[in-house]
């Protein structure tokens, strides 16, 4: 498979060449792209008028880009990425992985309990965003936010034992799988009810650009938010997406459609469900991409965030992506079809870089394995690191409910209650 | 603002506009658009906007055009303000403060009249306090946006009229006190927001009938300063909440809860609550007031409380012999009516032992103020039931009552240090 990126940004105004509104008007057909291989047609029940197979009312697979289209002519030796480029993805993208089948594993052991959601399938999303950014830029997503906190930096040892319960977690073991927080990688979490964390991300980016007008700062700090295909019917998305592209905050939004919210097939519960479709309705660009594919990911991030980072304004990035596994660990996963399931199981993301990197002799078969065999050890340390950590004790459960103890009032003695020292043994009566 | 270039407002009409009660008047113009940002009609999102800048370094205060647009903001208050600070294991302060009018206007309908308070206690991670006059309206102000805690600052509609002197200098309130506004010996009344001016009204007449009510504003609804307040109760023994929010579920359920935990011991008599009625509030004038408490049921509440103090009836064994009573100690009795305990004070060695007296209140003898929680049934308990005054005893065969004291005396001694014969 051609790994060349391509993606269409579609533009509200020819802000770029002519031609390009033009081209708005082809952009619906197959044929206009480079890169992955079109689905086959076969798969495409027109009959049928719900098929889960039937992504689009359209047949589209991906949609291509002016600028790489132009870059990729003048040189079909001009790779996308580099060696040590290519190695950083797919060591992340590796990560994510095993990482996720290993807390499969502990949560059957019992060693995790609640809800866990895994992002096997979506790493190419994660690793093709989150690689681009600075360390000062922030990511927010959602519960299935295990892999975005790696990408970002959080060490798997502080994520493991925060899956764990225990006090070396990043957030002291009371988070849990669904709030992951890490101030110093600039994680802002990990939210349980989805659309929850786009106002948070909105309100990232309204800082980044107070710091730059008001403080007068030179800040070009870029926030993503995460989020997936159900929370794009949701009131919060659509009033994000007004007020992002209304005050042109540097956000973008990354829509991760694997077209199941839980057992609600996107095409069941969407009128349109083409998302991308919706930037240009608040005045952003609204750009498709094929979220199986780390490269094409990525090329479209990169003019994403630079566009945020110049100040021009948001854009809304849908990645067309699948999840292997059910929606949790709960989730029998009986509703989708066994045939998208291999169909999608073909496009796996670290199948097809490593297939990338190796035909374009970027690296050799034994420097990935080396990385795989890193990583595996990595995680393993994690889970040893997680397993020996304490758990948290009594005295932890009033702590860190205010940022000011003296949020707990005064007692009937006269002194705050955050005075006593055995305040933390007791209730946090107030 | 001035001091900190971080602090920022966001919130409808708040720029431009000045606010929806000018709170924010001429503040755009000085420090720009962006310091005070109008934003769109999307509660919800904004607000989470505010806890998502608050994360990042800045110090938003949210404004809700009306305190009860925020129920459209109850997500982010509660899941990302109060608890973000806690799941995030204590990386992440959210220094937010949310703040609007709220509260029963004139006739400004139900939707525009709504009590927040209520529905904002149980979340754990905020602190709420309640403004009442413009001197702690500032100071209560500046004190918000300098926690590092989330605060949720309720003002009231009708109260932004208020003119007061203030001081110059900077002050700046504390979050977690209440204010003493008069002191007083024989109730105590608490109170917040705008009932403190009816109370304030019905403590004039109370003065002028005689008795001495101490008023405390409690201004911190979340968490309640007990101390203060249970000074307060030691000293008076009878508490009197008087409060705007309904009566289920409101603050004055949590204040009355909190009181009996702590001071059970303190109290002579039940601790009477006075709300508003659980009903939407009507546009209707006369409707509309009688769905608040007004001052002269808080002046019959009183009166009742200083005249018949009562408490609930269950049977005591020994009680007779005065064993296994100590002075002060509630007696209780199950001729379904009410008794006191007596002699709480001073008076060691009467057994502190009271009778058995009164019962049901007559049909038209409820005092329309007392409310059974809005229905009209009883509720279950004898709470609403009034020991009528020695003239109107309601239930024959009841020993006879020994004639109230005059007040301001609330205390009734049994004179003659007899304990009383039991059924």
């Amino acid at each position: 498979m051609a790994c060349s990126a391509t993606a269409k940004i579609l533009q509200p105004l020819s802000i770029r060449s002519a031609e390009k509104s033009e081209s708005c008007g082809k952009m619906l057909s197959p044929s206009s792209f480079l890169g992955s291989t079109p689905l086959p047609k076969k798969l495409f029940s027109v009959n049928k008028t719900i098929s889960p197979l039937a992504r689009r009312s359209a047949t589209i697979v991906a949609v291509s880009s002016d600028v790489v289209k132009e870059k990729k002519l003048k040189s079909t030796q001009n790779l996308l990425i580099t060696k040590e480029e290519g190695l950083v993805l797919y060591e992340d993208m590796y990560l994510g992985r095993a990482f996720e089948d290993m807390c499969a594993q502990m949560y059957y052991r019992g060693k995790m309990f609640g809800f866990v959601h895994l992002y096997n399938g979506q790493e190419a999303v994660s690793t093709g965003f989150i690689k681009l950014l600075k360390k000062e830029d922030c990511v927010v997503s959602t519960y299935r936010d295990h892999v975005h906190a790696l990408s970002k930096g959080v060490p798997a040892r502080q994520v493991m034992s925060e899956l764990f319960g225990k006090t070396t977690g990043c957030c002291r073991g009371q988070g849990g799988s669904m709030h992951m927080f890490s101030k110093e990688h600039n994680v802002l979490g990990g939210f349980a009810f989805i659309g929850e964390g786009i106002p948070v991300a909105t309100g990232a980016a309204f800082t980044s650009k107070y710091k730059r007008e008001v403080f007068k700062e030179d800040c070009d700090e870029v926030t993503l938010a995460f989020f997936g295909d159900g929370t794009c019917n949701n009131g919060q998305f659509f009033e994000c997406l007004n007020m992002a592209a209304l005050w042109k905050l540097p956000i973008v939004f990354v829509v991760e459609n694997n077209l199941w919210a839980i057992g609600m097939s996107h095409l069941r519960s969407t009128s349109d469900p083409q998302i991308w479709k919706k930037g240009p309705a608040f005045g952003m660009p609204g750009v498709h991409v094929d979220g199986m594919d780390v490269l094409k990911v990525r090329e479209v991030a990169k003019e994403a965030v630079s566009r945020a980072r110049r100040g021009e304004g948001p854009t809304l990035v849908e990645c067309e992506t699948y999840r292997f596994r059910g929606h949790s660990l709960a989730d029998p996963d009986e509703l989708r079809d066994p045939a998208e399931k291999a169909h999608y199981a073909t496009r796996d993301p670290i199948t097809a870089l490593k297939k990338y990197v190796i035909e374009n002799k970027l690296a050799s078969e034994a420097e990935l394995k080396a990385i795989e065999k890193k990583i595996d050890e990595e995680i393993e340390e994690a889970v040893e690191f997680a397993d020996e950590s304490p758990v948290p004790e009594r005295s932890q459960l009033l702590e860190n409910v205010f940022a000011d103890p003296k949020g707990f009032g005064i007692g009937p003695d006269g002194k705050y209650r955050c005075e006593d020292p055995k305040f933390t043994q007791g209730t946090a009566q107030v | 603002m001035d001091r900190d270039p971080r602090v920022c407002v966001f919130g409808e009409d708040v720029g431009h506009y000045g606010g929806s009660y000018k709170v924010t008047k001429g503040l755009a113009e000085k420090y720009g658009d962006l310091r005070v940002l109008d934003t769109p009609i999307a509660e919800n999102s904004f607000t989470g906007m505010a806890v998502g800048a608050a994360m990042t370094g800045l110090r938003p205060i949210v404004e809700g055009m009306n305190m009860g647009f925020l129920l459209l903001a109850f997500n982010q208050i509660s899941d990302n303000c109060g608890m973000l600070h806690y799941t995030s294991g204590g990386q992440f302060t959210i220094p937010t403060v949310i703040r609007g009018p709220g509260g029963v206007g004139r006739q400004l309908g139900a939707e525009h009249s709504q009590r927040l308070e209520s529905y904002f206690q149980s979340i754990p991670g905020i602190q709420m306090v309640a403004c009442s006059t413009p001197y702690n309206a500032k100071g209560l102000m500046k004190a918000a946006i300098r926690s590092e805690n989330p605060v949720v600052l309720f003002e009231h509609v009708l109260l932004y009229n208020l003119k007061e002197r203030i001081p110059d200098e900077e002050y700046v309130l504390s979050l977690e006190e209440a204010e003493m506004v008069r002191p007083g010996e024989h109730v105590t009344i608490l109170t917040y927001s705008r009932m403190r001016y009816h109370v304030m009204q019905a403590a004039k007449t109370l003065v002028n009938k005689g008795y001495d009510p101490e008023v405390i504003d409690i201004r911190s609804l979340k968490p309640f300063d007990l101390y203060t307040i249970g000074n307060s109760i030691k000293k008076t023994h009878r508490v009197l909440i008087v409060e705007e929010c309904m009566r289920t579920g409101g603050i004055g359920a949590s204040l009355t809860a909190a009181i009996n935990e702590n001071f059970h011991d303190y109290l002579d008599a039940q601790i009477v609550c006075l709300s508003s009625q659980d009903v939407p509030t009507p546009y209707a004038g006369t409707l509309e007031e009688w769905t608040v408490v007004q001052p002269p049921q808080i002046v019959a509440a009183v009166e009742q409380l200083l005249q018949n103090p009562f408490v609930r009836a269950t049977p005591i064994k020994g009680a007779g012999l005065g064993l296994g009573v100590r002075v002060g100690q509630k007696v209780i009795s199950n001729q379904g009516g009410l008794g006191w305990a007596g002699g709480g004070r001073g008076k060691e060695g009467l057994g502190g032992l009271g009778w058995a007296g009164g019962g049901r209140v007559k049909e038209g003898l409820e005092k329309p103020f007392l409310h059974t929680a809005g229905l009209d049934a009883p509720h279950g308990v004898h709470q609403m039931y009034i020991r009528p005054s020695p003239m109107e005893r309601a239930s024959p065969g009841a020993p006879e009552p020994r004639a109230s004291p005059a007040p301001p005396e609330p205390c009734l001694v049994v004179s003659n240090g007899r304990a009383p014969e039991w059924n």
